[in-house]
């Protein structure tokens, strides 16, 4: 369907050209032109255009369908996905709050640690001065028993020199009872029990000054 | 144009635009994910390093008291193990004993087989019949001046205690018992703490002290002389004895 009209800059139709008159004025009966007056020409829209729309449009209604789908998808997705933050949120919290306990038996345990690995270096102190303690005990004991040991071996030599000297002194009283080889050999072995109980006293004093 | 061609135009021109936007369209989801949470990353073995099985310290541990019982004396001293079964300390703490007994951190005895030493620097070298408990690293090159470095021993034979100190300078030895230079720093030492180990930031054994002075700043055989006698076999000699 197409409508005549006029356009001054582009004239459409071919039409045939009245000549306009005042209202008022008496219309005047015109005599029509020999020729038959062209039809006017309906202007058909190509058939690339429509089917060009029609594919458009359903194209729109395609890309409708899938859009909706989509967000019915996208929808579905976020709830899960939401449950699963719930979740993980959860397992968040609990993992926190065993985490703060563990962090807490931590502390309790590093001080503990502390504590025994102070009382092990204390101990392990403790028993090195007992072994200190013990070597000089031991030192002592070995100091004494030599003191002891030289003070019974200058006993042991005064007595027989004591005892000797006694015997020869009774000996000389009455000497020419006895020979006179005799007498000297004991006399010369009384002075030597006598020496060996002097040499007795020396090592007794070098022990005690030790 | 017309209007019902430039509406038609418009309308393919729309369609065509929106067509073209469907590459920015949001696609369907994919499959649900299922693993949210990462798997535990490697745990790092750098922490574990320093880690040992009674949570003492590698300084702690490397460290040994020595008893030198002689036979008029008894003296203590300090050590540290440089391998498994052998160990360093001063000259003077091992000479002239008649047994050498030493005893770890945590308490534990452990025999000694034989003591050397060293004519050249009061050092000397003594093997253990069973494992130390553990063995440091000697450092490369000595310490300089102003080097932060701590110092692992039994000072008056009493605790085991570590004490930190700088490195002073150097200076040639005021006892004339090592060849070159010793180290000066401010670490106090005292009697008992002869042999103990010097060691850097890193823990690797620097030095070892052998003495002290009046103000209490304590001398250190470097251990670039420790590793020079220990690469010469002919250094130690076997350690004299009272017997």
């Amino acid at each position: 369907m197409h409508y005549a009209s006029r356009s001054r800059e582009i004239p459409i139709l071919d039409t045939v050209e009245f000549e306009s008159h005042a209202v008022t004025q008496p219309i005047e009966r015109v005599a029509l032109p020999a020729e038959p007056v062209q039809r006017v020409r309906h202007h058909r829209v190509p058939r690339f255009w429509i089917v060009a729309l029609v594919l458009a449009v359903a194209a729109t209604l395609g890309l409708a369908c899938y859009l909706f789908v989509t967000t019915n998808a996208w929808q579905r997705r976020a709830a899960d996905l939401s449950h699963v933050s719930r979740d993980l949120g959860s397992q968040l919290s609990t993992a926190r709050a065993d985490l703060a306990t563990s962090q807490s038996q931590l502390n309790s345990v590093k001080a503990q640690l502390t504590t025994a690995q102070d009382r092990i270096t204390q101990l392990a102190d403790e028993k090195a001065q007992l072994g200190d303690d013990r070597e000089a005990q031991r030192r002592l004991a070995d100091y004494q028993a030599r003191v002891t040991s030289a003070a019974a071996q200058v006993a042991s030599a005064l007595d027989k020199c004591i005892a000797g000297q006694q015997q020869y002194i009774g000996y000389l009283k009455d000497a020419a009872a006895y020979d006179p080889t005799e007498l000297a050999k004991f006399g010369s072995d009384v002075t030597g029990y006598c020496q060996t109980a002097t040499d007795a006293n020396a090592s007794l004093q070098q022990e005690l000054r030790k | 144009m017309r209007p019902r061609r430039a509406v038609l135009a418009a309308a393919v021109v729309a369609s065509v635009v929106a067509l073209a936007g469907c590459a920015a369209i949001p696609q369907l989801p994919g499959p649900m994910p299922t693993g949210f949470v990462p798997s535990a990353p490697a745990t790092s073995t750098a922490a574990q390093v320093h880690l040992s099985p009674d949570g003492f310290d590698a300084a702690r541990r490397i460290a040994v008291r020595i008893r030198n019982v002689g036979c008029d004396s008894l003296s203590t001293g300090s050590g540290f193990a440089i391998d498994a079964t052998t160990l360093i300390t001063n000259r003077h703490v091992v000479a002239n004993a008649a047994v050498i007994q030493v005893s770890t951190y945590d308490g534990r005895d452990i025999a000694a087989t034989a003591a050397s030493t060293a004519e050249l620097a009061d050092l000397a070298i003594v093997r253990t019949a069973a494992a130390l408990p553990a063995f440091p690293d000697l450092a490369d090159r000595d310490p300089i001046r102003g080097d932060t470095i701590s110092v692992v021993g039994y000072p008056l034979g009493r605790e085991l205690t570590v004490t930190v100190g700088r490195v002073i300078g150097e200076t040639t030895d005021p006892l004339h018992a090592n060849l070159g230079e010793v180290l000066v720093t401010d670490a106090q030492v005292e009697p008992g703490s002869s042999g103990s180990a010097v060691l850097d930031a890193d823990g690797r054994v620097v030095g070892v002290v052998y003495a002290k002075n009046a103000v209490n700043q304590s001398y250190v055989v470097p251990v670039s002389t420790l590793r020079k006698l220990l690469a010469d076999t002919a250094a130690f000699t076997t350690a004299p004895s009272c017997r």
